[in-house]
Parts: structure tokens; sequence; C-alpha cells
């Protein structure tokens, strides 16, 4: 592959500069609902995405075809967009770390030692445990896994190899009584293998859900209001990534969003430090871990809001140029037939010193909210996401549980409610895709976080 | 043409060859242009080839599946191989049958004869007008991202039971999405997109001009207030919140499984006598029809809920097999997965009333242009935030909301309809889901601000 790519970069005649990606991702998904097997999906995708700017325009394009010929006819197609696209002469590409050699997570049980049967076996175990509670009236689970290979060849001097492993886990069950039913959900992904995969026992992991499902059936709804709240670190994560997250990327920031002209200003509580790192910190690799970017560019940790001012806008190539910084690594492509885009990888606000136990404690009223659901987040960062469980706060004390809400806000208003932030720390979105035209693979987390937030309710 | 059926012929030989007593390929090949616009300017061009082999296989009646998108002998030969060994190793199902073949009536109007010749001059073109349509509205419009694209796409279907199928389909379709800024003030995103299977049927000026208008009309937005009123959805706001739980209830395969609200209520009054719901995948021309589906039987025309009162399920050969019925035509799903359960060109009856009148009749409520909100389509559980909406006040709208949430049971939501407008609109999802729905207002919802 390295000779093929070497000698197709000269083909780029005509623009400023040239990408040539190849991605092969090997995926498999099995999945069993009620005790049936409802896939059992290998599949193969392979082949080289090719990108040209020219004058602040792009062209793109891609071919499942590795042969000179058919790569050759992509980039003169390449070409031809950007020199369509671009119109802006003296446009030009950020300064970069550019990476040269293989680059691959450390992994110490990789998910290839492991058969398809034993996976299988995972599967149906997990879903059958599950089943297996007399209040739960349906129940599922899956594994999938995502093995990738790329080459990045770049015309100003990329040259990398990329691998990359990537399995989840997902469990499911529904309670139901009454003509009501409610749902639970667990999941686990990270970057690596099998073993550190599954360092959550699967079948503790299935009894959770049983129970969570069983018990949020017999719950109440709460009213809806303006309230004190702790988010655990999924909702920390999530809130991180939806509502903050993409108000930093480059391209929204350009196309006007509230961060706009804001560096250097006070966006948060000074206990806050939001995070978007290529690398992984904190234990096992999380979930967006990225190495190399898909411009070929070394990732870094990215300090996005540091101890309360917003310090960095996340970048690509072409982003990093225009607001004169180096690229943060942030240009992914979820496959070959993909595009590179400005995307998060692991998305995370940073420990503090405080216990769950004393944050707890110093709430009159309140709520604690666990479990993070579905997002959405705006440029103006209003946000909306939904949460599994709601436990009510009374003088200091955990008090009942009640069905799962959604709760809203302004995103920077929220971090500058913020008031605690504890010391305990996981990733928790490993699961997790953000879509933005495609989809991307990330991860979020943080500590335990004490704000206000709207929650919305029944009364 | 005939190379593609080809191809799928040698995979479902090979598959046998190999073990399976059973098998289906489904192929897709493509292409595809598109040209994107960021932050108010055209940015990327594209082009790519979109194909790909879906191989399904049962081998005593144990399930294997595998995809991949290059078509030479020696991968197909790997694939099918790939799929055999899997069936070798998962459990048996006694419904793990492949279809067999039914009849398919040609749907006119799924390809435009002049895609061929639609290039990137004209996408680019066309994303100008959009731009300038946009920003000519009002200099406070923000285009974030803005998308033209034109597909053409062969998909070609056998198995091993004799059915065989192919069609040639084009798309077209373009999408724009921003916000308004005004000094410090910006509004909320909103979107607008549309797709079609004939280039001429498409209007990127009105497209435009209706997002500007939208995001425009939503700047000066005040928090709302908390009451328990009445909330009249766009039909933007009804494919956010009442399509996908709708469709998850309705799908045979959650029916079967217990994570449907609906099992077991065909004949029963799920919804107020003002809803009727169709999905009818024949329509000639519509963006999400098919002369057959995921696998090669042919979709139908089907009632899902008449006067309130649930009609059917959406099947497709597995989950009918369970049932000892026929498919209803809904497999659904791409190259790369075994096939699921989905809808096509919905549409949901229009009422008698205007828009204005609906609104006319309201004491206190808010008018929905845009929600958000991830509706649970178990329980039916719904709270979220109203990113475009108006206060409704003594029957007239008296200024946009931000900030506001309303909450609820989306079941329940379908029995407290109290009107529908007899104006539709109609959206299109590329490749998911079409949707013809009017203004639909329901009463009673909590409202909750910020």
């Amino acid at each position: 592959m390295h000779e093929l790519l070497e000698s197709l970069l000269g083909e780029f005649s005509g623009v400023e500069y040239g990408e040539l990606r190849y991605h092969e991702r090997k995926g498999l998904i099995v999945s069993v609902r009620q005790g049936e097997l409802e896939a059992a999906n290998s599949t193969v995708y392979s082949g080289i995405g090719v990108r040209a700017f020219h004058h602040g325009g792009w062209g793109f394009s891609s071919t499942s075809r590795i042969d000179r010929e058919s790569i050759k006819g992509a980039i003169l197609d390449a070409i031809s967009g950007a020199r369509a696209a671009g119109k802006k002469e003296g446009a030009r590409l950020g300064e970069a770390s550019l990476a040269t050699g293989r680059f691959a997570p450390e992994i110490e049980d990789p998910l290839s030692a492991h058969s398809f049967e034993e996976k299988l076996a995972l599967v149906r175990q997990a879903e059958s445990k599950v089943r297996s509670f007399p209040f739960i009236a349906s129940a599922a689970c899956s594994y999938r896994e995502n093995l990738d290979h790329k080459y990045i060849y770049t015309t100003d001097g990329a040259r990398a190899e990329v691998i990359d492993s990537k399995p989840e886990f997902r469990l499911f069950g529904v309670a139901a009584a009454n003509g009501d039913r409610v749902e639970a959900r667990e999941s686990m992904g990270i970057t690596g293998g099998w073993t550190d995969l599954l360092r959550k026992d699967p079948d503790e992991l299935a009894e959770t859900v049983a129970r969570r499902a069983r018990d949020l059936l017999g719950a109440k709804h709460p009213a809806g209001e303006r309230a004190v709240v702790i988010l655990d670190p999924g909702l920390a994560g999530l809130l991180s990534h939806e509502a903050i997250g993409h108000t930093v990327e480059a391209d929204f920031v350009l196309s006007g969003a509230i961060t706009k002209g804001k560096l250097g200003q006070k966006v948060a509580s000074e206990l806050v430090t939001l995070v978007d790192s290529g690398p992984s910190q904190y234990g096992r690799l999380a979930g967006g871990t990225v190495l190399v970017d898909d411009e070929g560019v070394i990732t870094e940790r990215t300090e996005v809001i540091k101890d309360g001012i917003l310090k960095s806008y996340l970048h690509n190539r072409e982003s990093a140029a225009l607001f004169e910084v180096r690229s943060t690594g942030n240009a992914r492509a979820y496959e070959y037939s993909d595009e590179p885009l400005i995307r998060m990888r692991n998305t995370y606000i940073e420990p503090g010193d405080r216990t769950l136990e004393e944050m707890i404690s110093e709430i009159n009223e309140g709520y604690l909210l666990k479990g993070a659901g579905g997002g959405q987040a705006d440029a103006n960062a209003e946000f909306m996401f939904s949460v599994q469980e709601a436990y009510r706060i009374k003088d200091g004390k955990l008090g009942e549980l009640l069905r799962g809400v959604a709760i809203s806000g302004q995103a920077f208003e929220v971090l500058q409610s913020v008031d605690a932030v504890s010391k305990e720390f996981r990733f928790d979105m490993g699961a997790g895709y953000c879509g933005k035209l495609q989809m991307a693979k990330v991860d979020g987390g943080g500590p335990f976080v004490r704000c206000k937030a709207i929650i919305g309710g029944r009364k | 043409m005939i190379e593609l059926l080809n191809l799928c012929e040698l995979a479902v030989e090979t598959a046998l060859k190999f073990g399976a007593d059973e098998a289906e390929a489904f192929l897709t090949r493509g292409r595809e242009i598109s040209v994107r616009a960021e932050a108010n300017e055209l940015k990327l061009a594209t082009s790519h080839a979109a194909d790909g082999l879906g191989i399904r296989v049962f081998s005593d009646r144990a399930l294997g599946f595998a995809s991949v998108n290059v078509f030479d002998e020696q991968t197909i030969e790997e694939t099918v191989q790939m799929a055999v060994s899997l069936s070798k190793a998962t459990p048996q199902d006694e419904h793990n049958v492949l279809p067999e073949p039914r009849p398919i009536k040609t749907i006119s109007g799924l390809y435009d004869d002049q895609a061929q010749a639609f290039g990137m001059d004209q996408a680019i073109t066309q994303m100008e007008e959009m731009l300038a349509a946009a920003r000519n509205y009002d200099s406070r419009v923000m285009i974030d991202s803005a998308l033209v694209n034109a597909a053409i796409a062969t998909h070609a279907v056998m198995n091993s039971k004799g059915i065989k199928a192919e069609e040639q389909r084009s798309l077209f379709s373009h999408f724009i999405m921003g916000m308004a800024r005004d000094n410090e003030e910006v509004s909320s995103f909103n979107h607008r997109f549309d797709s079609a299977r004939r280039a001429s049927e498409l209007d990127g000026k009105k497209t435009a001009m209706e997002f500007a208008g939208s995001v425009v009309a939503s700047l000066g937005a005040t928090r709302g207030e908390s009451f328990a009123g009445t909330i009249i959805l766009s039909p933007d706001a009804v494919l956010e919140l009442m399509i996908g739980p709708i469709i998850w209830a309705v799908s045979a395969n959650n029916v079967q499984k217990g994570m449907s609200r609906w099992a077991g209520m065909t004949g029963k009054e799920v919804a107020s006598p003002m809803l009727t719901i169709e999905d009818n995948g024949q329509l000639a021309g519509g963006a999400c029809s098919a002369s057959f589906d995921r696998e090669g039987l042919p979709h139908t025309h089907l009632t899902i809920i008449q006067d309130g009162v649930l009609q059917n399920y959406l099947y497709n050969s597995y989950t009918a097999r369970k049932e000892g019925r026929g498919s209803t035509g809904h497999a659904s799903g791409g190259t790369r997965s075994v096939p699921a359960i989905g809808p096509t060109n919905l549409t949901i009856k229009h009422g008698e009333q205007s828009k204005e009148e609906l609104i006319g009749e309201v004491e206190r409520g808010i008018l929905v242009t845009r929600f958000s909100s991830s509706p649970n389509p178990v329980s039916g559980d719904v709270s979220g935030v109203v990113k475009g909406g108006f206060l409704i006040e003594h029957g007239k709208l008296t200024r946009p909301l931000i900030e506001t949430m309303f909450s609820g049971n989306l079941f329940e939501f379908l029995s407290k309809l109290s009107g529908l407008s007899r104006e539709t609109e109609r959206l299109a999802f590329p490749q998911e889901v079409g949707l013809v729905s009017p203004y639909i207002r329901i009463d009673d919802v909590a409202i909750t601000a910020g």
C-alpha cells in the first residue's frame, strides 16, 4: 500500500493540497432479543477517500477499487471538485504535527483472539440473564466491534499507518405492568481489547438493568421546575459533548455559534476545566480515542475551558489557519467514503476534590440525575437531554426514585452555576455515537457535577 | 444492468455450494454527487460510488450474514464463506425461511431520465441559488451548512426461492441549516430539507426562504410560562415527536417481543377518531417508494390507523412467518445488515379546519414549529424542549419562545387530539421516511417554563 499511495501523490496537480486515505473497516454485530438472534453480521467496508484543496474549496471523491486507474480517477474528480468550489485565493491550511509511522493503541487481549462463538455466547447469556427476572417483559443485548486499518498520506508530508479497535456491549430491559412499560439500558464501549471491554461483569450489569427497569416502573414523574441537580459522570460527559463541545467546533464558531469572539472570557465557574482529547486519560482507553486524525495530524489534549475561561476551539487544518493556531487534530471521517469534518473525541470535565456524599448532604431540595439518554443542543448552547433516573434529594438526604425526565438549560449558564465537582471520575459514553452529517465514535465523562438546570415534569 | 443480477446469482449459488440451505443477495451500485456549503460559503464538492453487497444465508434454519463493498469474484466468494460459517455457529430458528416470490408491479416515477446529465455544475448553481435566497431574505440569517445532493442507484435482490428483481432509482435532496444572529443574540438552530425522485420537483429557493423566515421569526424569543394548555404541532414537530414511537409500536418485531405498547391492540381504539395514518410504498414518484422491498417483495398501501382504530402492523417475512401470515412488504435496510422493518411514505389524514382556525380557538397554548426530544418509544414518555415555538394567547400568536418544555405520554397525547388542519406539508428524509402531515392540536399538556 505504501508504494501505491506514495506514487499516486504525484497525481495532485493544479491544487494546493492532496490527501489519500485508505480505510478498511471490519465490523461484527451480534444482536439477540427475547432469546432470538436478530443479527450475526460480518461486514468489510474498504476503499480510498481522496481529498483536494484549492483556493479555499475542497473536492472529495472515493472509490472501493484499489487499483491505480480507479484511484487516479478519484483524484481527478477531487481536483475538479476543489477547483469548482474554490473561490478564495490566499486561503491556506494551518500548521500541524503531521504523523509519520505506525500508530496503534496498546491492546493486551485483541478481539481477533476471541471467536465468533464466544462473542455470541456472551450476548446470549447476558440477554437471558436480563430476561430471567419475572418482572422483565422484554430484553435485548448486542455486541459490536469495529477494527480499522488506515493509511493517511498527504502531499505535505503525513505518512501514517493507523490501527484501531473499538468494541461495544449493550443491554436493554423492559419492565411492564398494567399497560405501562419502562425500559432501562446499560452500555460499555472502549478503545481496546476483550478483557478491557468486559471489566464490569456482564451478569451484574444484566441484573442492574433488570432491577432498574422494575424500580422505574413503580416510580412517579417529577414536577417540572428549575432545580439544583447533581449530574452523574455520564451526564457531565453528555453536557460537555452535546451542549458545550458542539459550540466550540470551529466550523460552528465560524457560522456564528454563541462562543464566537469569547476566547479568553469567563464562560463557566472556575471549578470547570473542560477537555476534548484524542489520547485517553484515566485508566483504560476511552471509546473516542484517536491517535492520528483523518488529515494525518497527531491529536492532542485540548483544554477548551480552563478554570472557567474559554481557551480554545476545536480545529481541523483549515480552521486552524483562519484562527492562526495549530490544528488540534479534530478532523475525523467515519468511513473511507466520508470526508473529514471537525468532530469531538473524548470530551470531559476534569475531576475536582469533593465527594458525592458531601455534595448531596449540602442540598436542601434537588435531584441526583443518573444515566444519560439521547441529547441535542443548539448553536446558542440551549440543550435538552434525557435522563434515565432522577432521585429526589431533601434535607441533604437521597430520597425516592423518580421516572426519567428531560433536562434542559443554556449550557454556559449551567456551567456558571457549578458549585461542586467530585473526585470520582469516569468515562461513560463509550458506546455512544455522534451524528453530524456522518457518524463518529466519541466518548465523554467527568466527575459528579452540582449545578442548576430545568427539569421537564408533568405539572 | 444484467451484471448486477449475475453477481447476485454468483453469491447465491456459491452459498448453496458451501452448504447453505437458502441464500439471498442484495446488491446496490450507485453514484452520488453532492455540494456542501459551510459558514455561508460554498465549501466542498464530492462524488463517490456507493456500492454494497449483503448476503443472508440460512443453514439448518440458522442465520449468517456478511457484506462487502468490493465485487470481484474472489472477494464475493470469501464474503459468502463468512456468511455460511456464521450460520454454522448460530442457533436454529424455525422461522428462518426466505420468502417466495410475489408478482412485482413496477412503480412509475422513481427514476429521472435527466439524472445522468445532472452534474456538478448544476449542483453548484442550485447551491448558490439557495445561499443567495436565504441571505437576501434577511442579513441576520447565518447559514451553518447547506447540502445539495443527487444520487442514482441500482438495487438488485435475488434469493434461492426464485425472487429476482432489480430497479434503478434517482433521488435528489437538499438541506439547509443555521440560525439568525442579531448582534449578541443568537436564535435557535433551524433547518429545512426536501427530497424527490425528480430534480425538477425540488425548489431550493423556496426551501431556503422558509428556513430563513423561520430563524428570523425566532429572534427575540423569551422564556415561556408554566401552565397546562394546548399545543399545536407543525408537521416538522409531528415528525420529531410522533412518528418514531408510532412506527416502533406498529413494527411487528417489537409487537412480538413485548416492546410495543400496542401489542394485541389491532381492531381497538388507540387514538382519537380524528387520526388516520396510511403507509404507501407504491406511491408513484414517492421519495420512499420502490417496486420491491429489501427482500424483493412488493411494498403495499397499508392503513395503519383508521379513525383512531389500529388496523395493521408492519411485517417483513420473518415476523410474518411467525404469525403464519404474509409480509406487508416492509422489509427495510441496506446492504450492510439483515433486513429490518421500516415505513415508506406515511400520510396523516388532514382535518377540516384551517391552521388559523385551530390557533383561533386556543385560549392559552403553544404553536410548536420545532421540537427537540428523545421520545421513549417503549413507554411513550416524552419530555423535550420547544426549539421553535410561539405563545398563543386568546387565539393569537403573541411572541416567540425559548427554554420552554413540555412533557407527557405520546400514546396518551394521541387520544387527546382536538383538531387537525386542512393544510398539509410534505417532508421527506432521504431514504428513511416520507411524511405528509397536517398541523395537529393536542389539549391538556403540561408545559414548563425555564
